[in-house]
């Protein structure tokens, strides 16, 4: 009885922890999670992917009641740093649909000139790497008109 | 034969100077004025006496007078530019229903405005834009489906340097921005007001607006112009 109990221990601890997983995985917005809990468990990359829509609906609503709204399509993508190619936050593009639906993250790049000044590039581009080979593609067209940043 | 030409010229001069100062005189002039809609502070919207819009809701810090205020300066702006019906439409910008006159965004049929008319915000900015027609001269237009997004030039043909001004507190300069878009719309952008907003407590935005004035107490934005670099400088060096 002992020996059948430990035979069938492994393959229901493992069962366990993989439904666990898989329910942590299906977390959406929407559910009780919220951005910080998704930031934390899964970092700014997925986070963003999975509140996209909500950040870019709350900015746009939030221009709009400016009377500010813009003409043109909107889209809230990661920021990569193009020094260490990870993500350190979140911009809304726009642009023309056709050009914005092409985006996938917005490259960041930091320069200093004149030891007082220091610029922050922010480049639209079609991919969410930025390291290895090859420089990634600037998408022409489309700016940046909000930045996202979350507190951990 | 001189003397004929001079008695001549004089009344026609004066003909063309009249018909100069009617023109002047005949543009169409947008006011507002607070009233009171079922119990509840509101503003309207009239052209030459005509009442075009009724804002019935507060949204964005700003009363439903001070709204109708506001929308009674934008549409100024369109008509002193030159924006006659045909230039009145009613449109998609970013998810949101909006009359614009020309590229000049005049008001915002938002929700909760739709809501409290009892329309969808799409049948308010079309009502909103039949209203506005009519009173400029033009004949209402028939219903249909609104243009939608992306009739702007977003081609980043021209770049500039502006600074960046707080929307919550006027005259603040947050630094700088470099703008890109089309030669004329930078031309015109005269600065980006930032507006700053927090998404459930973990997220915050900070939003860019290309404006045409530096009054940014309501921001006039440029469409077609957006942010590609940020700015800071080093104010105290240790």
């Amino acid at each position: 009885m002992l020996k059948a109990l430990k035979e069938i221990r492994m393959p229901v601890v493992a069962l366990l922890i993989v439904a666990l997983l898989a329910g942590a995985l299906v977390v959406l917005p929407g559910t009780a999670l919220g951005l910080g809990d998704i930031i934390k468990v899964f970092g700014i990359g997925y986070a963003v992917s999975a509140f996209s829509k909500p950040i870019n609906d709350f900015i746009n609503r939030a221009m709009g009641e400016q009377e500010a709204a813009v003409m043109g399509a909107t889209k809230v993508v990661p920021i990569l740093s193009v020094g260490t190619g990870g993500f350190i936050g979140a911009a809304q593009v726009v642009g023309a649909p056709d050009k914005v639906r092409t985006v996938q993250a917005v490259g960041q790049l930091e320069t200093r000139f004149e030891d007082r000044f220091s610029m922050r590039v922010l480049i639209p581009i079609t991919t969410k790497r930025v390291t290895g080979r090859g420089a990634p593609k600037g998408v022409s067209g489309t700016g940046v008109s909000a930045l996202v940043d979350f507190r951990i | 034969m001189r003397p004929i030409l001079v008695r001549w010229a004089v009344p026609a001069i004066a003909v063309v100077l009249l018909a100069v100062m009617v023109g002047v005189v005949y543009a169409a002039i947008a006011t507002s004025r607070p009233v009171t809609l079922d119990g509840r502070e509101a503003g309207e919207v009239l052209v030459d006496g005509q009442v075009v819009f009724r804002v019935r809701t507060d949204a964005g810090g700003f009363t439903a007078e001070q709204r109708a205020a506001q929308v009674a300066d934008r549409l100024n702006d369109a008509l002193q530019a030159g924006a006659g019906p045909q230039d009145v439409r009613a449109t998609t910008v970013a998810g949101n229903q909006v009359v614009m006159a020309r590229d000049m965004l005049i008001i915002t049929a938002d929700p909760a405005e739709a809501a409290a008319n009892g329309l969808t915000p799409e049948q308010l900015a079309r009502e909103w834009q039949g209203n506005l027609v009519v009173a400029l001269g033009g004949e209402r237009p028939p219903s249909g489906p609104p243009p939608r997004e992306g009739d702007v030039d977003w081609t980043g043909q021209a770049d500039k340097v502006v600074p960046i001004l707080s929307v919550g507190t006027p005259g603040i300069s947050l630094g700088a921005a470099r703008v890109s878009g089309p030669r004329d719309k930078i031309a015109a952008t005269k600065a980006v007001a930032q507006l700053n907003a927090e998404f459930q407590r973990t997220a915050r935005i900070r939003a860019f607006i290309p404006v045409s004035d530096l009054n940014i107490t309501r921001p006039k934005r440029v469409q077609g112009v957006s942010v590609n670099a940020l700015i800071d400088m080093r104010l105290v060096g240790f």
